[in-house]
Order: C-alpha cells, then structure tokens, then sequence
C-alpha cells in the first residue's frame, strides 16, 4: 500500500510538471502584449519598455521559466498585473469562495442525488424510475449559463426573494474572523447569526444553480448502480436469507453502490473546486473561477498560469484521494 | 443595504435608541467601522448635510490594479487615488442650476493655502496650508510638496510626461525654500500649467513613509504604494476591503476639511458584468453604477428611480486609417471614406441618442474647437467619385481592427462595414483582445481600427500635440507626419497669447480637415447612472466622480 500511494504521488508530481510546462509555453504564445494594454492611452516607448521590465517580459523565454520554477519552490507564482497583487495571495484570498460554493452544492446534490437515484432504481421502468431519469436528462441538457440568468431573473429581478449577486456577503456586512475561510461555517463557530445567515442567502442562487446540472450525473449513477447491485447474486441470497428489504439496501446496497459514487462525486467536486467559471461570473462570486476570467480575457500571464496550475494540483490530488479510497471501501480492489 | 437605510432613518427619526442601532447594525452583520462611520455621520452637524450622512454603494467595471498616484492604473483605482489623495491646488467648482457642481478653470488651494506666480510667469510659490496631515499623522510640509513633485518627474509611471509639458525637465526645478513654502521653477510661461497643476498624478505623498519603503531597486517605494493608500484626502481604506470584490472608503478621522464631506463613506463594489450593474442599480441594491454601454443606459430611460446624468463630453472617437498601409496615404482613399460613413445612424444605433457628431479634431467643449471646415456629412456619390479620381472605382479590401472589450467599437464596425461596401470597399472586422489589440497596433499591422482619446487637460495643443505629432508614435495612431502641422503644435503650446494661440489651433483644424489623418466618428457623452435620490454629482476635467460631494436625499 505504502508503495502504491508513493507511486501514485510521483505520477501526480510529473503530471503537475507537465502541466507546468505546457501552460507556460501557451500562454506566452498567446497573441498579444499585456504591457501595451497596461501603459494605455498615454504609453510611450520608454513606459512599455519599463512596463515590460516590471512584469518580466523583457527576459529570454527559458530565463522567465527558470524564474518562474524557482518561484514555484517559494510558492511565488508572480504578480497580477490586473490586481497588482502576488498571485498566491490572490489565489488564496479566493480559493476559500470557490471551496464554500463546491462544497454546499456537492453536498446538496449527494443529499438529493442519491436517493433519489437509489429510489428510481430500485423500481427500473416504474413510473418513479421514468420522472427521476427525465429530472436527469433536464439537469445534463440545461446550458449552465443560460439557467444561471434564468434564476438570477426569476429570484432576485423577479421575486425578490434574495439578495442581489454582487459577492458573499451584503454590503457593510463584515466578514466572519478567518479560521476556515468558509463564511457559513466561521460565522456559526464565532456565533455570529447575523452574518450566518446573510452568507446563506447570498450562497442560494449559485448553488441551486450548480446543483440542477450537477445533480443530474450524482443520479444517473446512483441509478445504474442501483439497478446494477439489486440484479446480483448475493442480494438475491440475501433474500433468500429472509432480509429484509431496508436491511438489504443499508447492508449490501449503499456500500456498494457507494464505490461508484465516490467516482463521480470526486469528478464533480474537482470540477467545481477548479472554479465554476460561468456561474461565478454570472452572480459576482468573489472566487477563482472569476478570477481566472478577468485574467484570461486581459491575458493576465501569472494569474492564468497560477490558476491552471491550481485547478491541476486540486485534479491531481483528487484523484490520488480517490485511488487510496477505493482501496479501502472496497477491498477487492488490489494494487500491484 | 435596504435594511441599513432602514435602520440609520429609524435612528435619526429617534425611533430607537443609539444602543438599539447598535445592537441591531451588528446583527445585521455590520462591521465594526461601518457602524462607527455611519453613527459619526448621523451625529453631524453639517449644515450641508443636515445630519443625514449615510454611506453610498457604487459598482464599478474594473478591479484595483496599482494604488501608487504616478503610476498606470485602472478606471477603479484612479477612482480611490481621486478619493483618498491631494494636490496643491485644485480646480474650483460652482453648483449648476440643478445642483450640478461644475469645475472651472479658476484653481483654489487644496495642500496649499495660497500659490503666486511670478510676474515673468515662471516661478509658481506655494505657501504649504498648516496643520495638515497625512492619515498617519505625519505633518505635510514644503519637503512633502518637493519629494511628490519629484517622484512626478523621476519616479515611475507617466507623471514625467505631465512634468515635462509643465516644463519642469530636472530636480533642481523643484525646491523647498523653508518649511511652508515651496517653488516651481517652469523653463518658459505655460499657458497649460494651470490646468496640469491639478492633474491627480501630481498628488502630494508622505516622503518620511516613502523613504522607510524604498530601497535599491525601488527608489520611490512604488511597490509599498501599489497596495497601501497614504494620502492626506478625505478618505481613507475602511472595512470590508476585498481584494476583487468590494472596498470601503471610509471617511479619513484625520481629514482637515472634514465638513466637505457628505456621505458616511462609500462602499465600491467590483462588479465586472455590465448587466449585473444594471440590475443592481434598477433594484437599488446599488447608488451608482460606472461603465454602462450606452445600450444599459437606454435601457434605464425608462426605470422609474434611476436618474441618468448626461454631460457632453470631449470623448474623441475616431477610426484609424494607417497612412503606413496603402491606398490609406492617398488623401481622395480618406476623403472619400469620410464622406461614406453613416454618422446619424452611429449616434442614433450605436450611442442610442448619448452623443454628438464631432467635427473637429479639437472637439466641441475645448477652446478654439471649430467644425466650420468639416465638411465631411454622408454623402455617397462624393465618395464614390474620390474613390474614382484615385483610380478606386472598383474598390478594395480592407480589415478594420476593434478591440473586444468596447462593445460599441464592435457595433461601430458592423455599420462601417456596412456602409464601406456600398462604394466598393470590402471590409472584414476583426475582434480581438485587448493584449493583441495593442501589440498589433504598436506593431504597426493594423490598416484601419477605431480608438478614442480623452484629454484630461482641456486644452487644444494637449489634444492636438497627441493625436497629431509626427514624434509621439504611441498616440499619433495614423502615422501621420506633417511638417506644417508640427511646426504649428510647436508655435501654440506655449504661446500664451490666447488670440495668437486661437488663430494657430484653427490653423491645424483647417490642415486637417483637408487631410484627414483621422476619420472622427462621434463625441461620446459623459454619462452616470445613479438613484435618483443621490445629489451632489460633479464634472471635473477628467470625467472622475470626486465620492465626497455625494449624498443620499
């Protein structure tokens, strides 16, 4: 095991440095000078060539990579030209909004996905099999962007039932004490109700967004396997044993349905942990998936290289997690 | 944000307690400073304000880039820098007849309480305003004026380029005479110093502060700056400041002219989606919102309580023929486009009424501007039979270059384009980044794009000596190179006879009606979107909103 797990370590370790590589090599191909844009309207040679200077672009391409390796071992991933700030600072300033929006919606979607799957396939091809697969066939096909405007239409322009999109909390609202970065969590350990729950109402229209769509694949599967497990020998002999049928699903069921889900649930999370670009973007979400646009669309090189590189060690790690999991959910799965 | 309106008129109504307000503000989740500010703000007793200070909310387009005062920054952060720092002097303003507070040329002391200049118009004296402090508490002195005057002229940034049109080229130029006083020695009268003198670049800053910043590689502390505010304005960083999301100004403790200011701070949400401000403001969740297109704002006509401020403006927009790239050097090939373009359709479709025809590259609103030579109106056959003399009468193919993130230029094009193929010229319009945008047209790869200038200094040689410069690659986007009009730029920009002045500037109008260097399109208006109950709305040279003069009725 002990071997299994170094390997796999290693594995990410190359897979990150490759990564590395081909982000740095990209984004300094992209078309484009960021100091020209920077300098502006009153930039003259003498100002770009400084500007140039500042932001490092003046230096050989494997002078800048060798800086930005060594960097790297400092955890200096360099400086944002659009916020002016380390763009380590600026990932970490954000990252804990991102974690707080992938964290409540993966667990609402575990909590409706699952049983409901598990309930939809326990009766495959009953009438409540067909409405819980037509549910997941409306969350995959609904385009993230387009549902995100509707129910920012619908809740807030409408109704009026929450708060406007324009961060994680209202305006004059103060932020919990940092211990965790999760503004629901901090404020009920510092037992601050008021902001508790200011940081829910902002939290609802993103995440019941991201839970339609990411509710859809958590189901399917949840189905399949379902389907899948009830069809076995053993739940057979289990019947045949006299168990009943609570006893069979808590038992047999879940456990190995379970296996599968922590699949799809890591590949969800790792999606959501890179940053719901759109959905941040669409409701002024203060975390990395903004961040990461405003970057990309101002060719912002260290930002984009700092989040890509975020979003790969957050996959990589993920799925090393995951591959140590399943060794001990289910332990008929040997490494050699 | 409602509710905290609700909450500050119960406590100055006297329905509940200061104890209540605070109880309950901080169950709201109100931060400490916040309160504190607001409580202060209703305990005035400004007759101005008449007690009923509250915060105001404004969403902004661009995040916080660089804090440092000479340095290149964001839309935003030139907004703070406005806020929070001071020059020597200032620009005077004088309230409309619907309570518009207007700058004029006249200046008034601000870090200076009087300035002189010398008969000969070449020295500038300003005696340093007492017991004026920056927000730390170190006192402003005539050292405090030298130090920012030189880091103008040597530090980073583009402040050198404002020094230099002052005339100030070295140090020595710049003096402390004694603790109070301190000299401005120009090379030559300027006719443009008064309205470079409260140019934001030339902000006064701590020289103690900086000097405990500063090291080898970074002389002026320009790194210390870029993320700290040390300024001796009106405001200072509050709670909550978010980097990427939202920065409190806070009201500075320490300000001296602390009956100026109108509001109990101001919130500045960076709000990136042009559609969310919209929103935000439609519902009142914002008092303001900046860099609406001109389509949000047509959309806001019709909101009840939202007012639109329009203000004409000397926002020059223009379409860039590279006279580098052929037919473009043939003066007919640009007479000819000047006449084909659909300039009504452009203010009525693109603008949606928020702006005026420019016809003159010294726009309506600068002194001396004057449209009488351009002939320029739509006028297809005119243009087909240029294109004719210039051996075009079968057209040509062209690319007309915009930049992504100015939707209108995107919509300019499609009409230009529309309109260049009736008279032969086949026309794709090419979208791209900002980052490629730029290092196309330094590289001189672009044949025709749309771009804008604004001169903070309204003056007509500052525009001129931009746009039309044969030395200033930069700005002179055209290339174009014309021995008469540089010669003339050169005889008006310090001329301080105004007659002469005025005769020179219609000189170069004239030379460039003719010529057309430049395609004017449209002077797009100065417009901002706020809650009808918000006063205090202000003009000043640079179209930046000075946050102070801003109250909620």
């Amino acid at each position: 095991m002990a071997s299994f797990v170094v390997r796999r370590v290693g594995l990410g370790l190359v897979t990150l440095f490759g990564v590395l590589v081909l982000v740095f090599l990209l984004t300094h191909y992209l078309p484009g000078n960021p100091a020209l844009v920077k300098a502006a309207q009153y930039g003259n040679p003498r100002a770009v060539a400084a500007m140039e200077h500042q932001m490092g672009l003046d230096r050989p391409l494997p002078v800048q990579f060798r800086d930005y390796l060594l960097g790297l071992l400092h955890l200096d991933l360099g400086t944002s030209y659009n916020t002016g700030q380390a763009v380590t600072s600026d990932l970490r300033t954000r990252l804990p909004a991102t974690v707080e929006l992938a964290l409540w919606s993966t667990v609402i979607s575990v909590l409706v996905g699952v049983p409901l799957g598990i309930w939809a396939g326990l009766r495959p091809g009953s009438a409540r099999d067909v409405v819980v697969s037509e549910i997941a066939i409306f969350g995959t096909s609904l385009p993230l962007f387009w549902l995100g405007l509707v129910v920012l239409f619908l809740f807030y322009a409408v109704l009026k039932v929450v708060p406007a999109p324009d961060g994680r909390l209202s305006p004059f609202v103060t932020p919990p004490p940092t211990i965790t970065g999760l503004y629901t969590v901090d404020s009920l350990l510092t037992g601050n109700v008021g902001t508790f729950l200011d940081a829910v109402a902002h939290l609802l229209m993103p995440v019941l967004t991201l839970v339609v769509v990411e509710v859809a694949p958590i189901l399917r599967i949840a189905r399949s396997a379902t389907i899948d497990v009830m069809g076995t020998d053993y739940i057979r002999t289990a019947r045949a044993l006299g168990l009943s049928e609570w006893q069979i699903i808590r038992e047999d069921l879940l456990r190995n349905v379970g296996v599968r889900l922590l699949t799809i649930v890591s590949i969800v999370l790792g999606y959501l942990l890179a940053g719901s670009v759109l959905v941040e973007r669409i409701y002024n979400w203060p975390g990395v998936g903004l961040y990461a646009w405003n970057a990309m669309l101002s060719n912002d090189l260290a930002a984009v290289q700092g989040f890509i590189l975020l979003v790969a060690t957050i996959y990589v790690t993920l799925n090393l997690v995951i591959d140590v999991l399943y060794a001990f959910v289910d332990p008929r799965i040997r490494y050699a | 944000m409602r509710e905290v309106d609700r909450l500050v008129e119960a406590m100055r109504s006297g329905r509940i307690s200061r104890r209540q307000f605070i109880a309950q503000a901080t169950l709201l989740g109100l931060s400490t400073s916040a309160v504190l500010t607001v409580l202060e703000a209703c305990g005035s007793s400004s007759p101005s304000a008449g007690g009923r200070k509250t915060p105001l909310v404004i969403g902004v387009d661009t995040d916080i880039d660089d804090l440092d005062p000479n340095d290149f920054k964001s839309d935003a952060a030139y907004e703070i820098v406005i806020q929070t720092y001071e020059m020597p002097v200032d620009n005077v303003t004088q309230p409309s007849a619907d309570g518009i507070l207007e700058a004029t040329n006249q200046l008034q002391g601000i870090l200076a309480s009087s300035f002189t200049l010398s008969p000969d118009g070449t020295t500038y004296t300003f005696k340093v305003r007492p017991h004026v402090t920056f927000s730390n508490g170190d006192p402003v002195t005539a050292k405090a004026f030298e130090y920012s005057y030189q880091r103008a002229l040597l530090g980073p940034g583009y402040a050198s380029l404002v020094m230099s049109l002052l005339t100030v080229k070295d140090a020595s130029q710049l003096r402390a005479i004694d603790d109070s006083t301190f000299e401005m020695v120009l090379e030559r009268p300027n006719p443009m110093a008064t309205k470079l003198l409260p140019l934001t670049v030339l902000d006064v800053m701590d020289p103690t502060v900086s000097e405990q910043h500063a090291t080898s590689d970074d002389r002026w502390a320009n790194k210390y700056y870029r993320t700290n505010i040390l300024g001796t304005g009106p405001y200072v960083k509050g709670t909550p400041w978010q980097s990427g999301s939202q920065y409190f100004l806070q009201p500075n403790p320490r300000y001296w002219n602390r009956g100026k200011v109108q509001n109990a701070g101001v919130l500045v949400k960076y709000i990136p989606a042009a559609d969310d401000r919209l929103l935000l403001l439609e519902r009142g969740d914002l008092d303001l919102a900046f860099g609406l297109p001109a389509k949000n704002l047509d959309q806001l006509r019709r909101v009840k309580g939202v007012k639109l401020w329009t203000f004409p403006s000397r926002n020059t927009n223009y379409m860039v023929l590279n006279s580098h790239v052929k037919p473009f050097n043939d003066v007919r090939v640009r007479q000819a486009i000047a006449y084909a373009l659909p300039y009504q359709t452009l203010i009525k479709d693109v603008l949606y009424g928020f702006g005026q025809p420019l016809k003159s590259v010294v726009p309506a609103g600068m002194p001396t501007s004057d449209d009488s030579g351009w002939t320029y109106s739509t006028d297809l056959q005119k243009a087909r039979s240029l294109l004719a003399e210039a051996g075009l009468s079968d057209g040509f193919r062209s690319t007309l270059a915009v930049s992504v993130s100015r939707a209108e230029d995107a919509d300019t094009a499609v009409w230009i384009q529309s309109q260049l193929a009736k008279i032969g010229i086949q026309v794709d319009v090419q979208k791209l980044s900002d980052a490629d945008y730029r290092a196309k047209q330094a590289a001189d790869q672009l044949p025709m794009f749309i771009e804008y200038w604004y001169s903070w200094v309204n003056d007509p040689f500052y525009q001129m000596f931009w746009l039309l410069q044969s030395q200033n690659q930069f700005t002179n986007l055209s290339h174009y190179a014309n021995p008469q009009v540089d010669a003339l730029i050169a005889q008006g920009m310090y001329n301080t006879n105004q007659s002469q002045r005025a005769d020179l500037s219609r000189q170069v109008q004239r030379i460039f009606d003719r010529e057309v260097p430049l395609i004017l399109l449209y002077q797009r208006d100065f417009v901002v979107a706020a809650r009808d109950n918000v006063r205090g709305m202000n003009v000043y040279p640079d179209q930046y909103l000075r946050f102070w003069q801003l109250s909620k009725g």
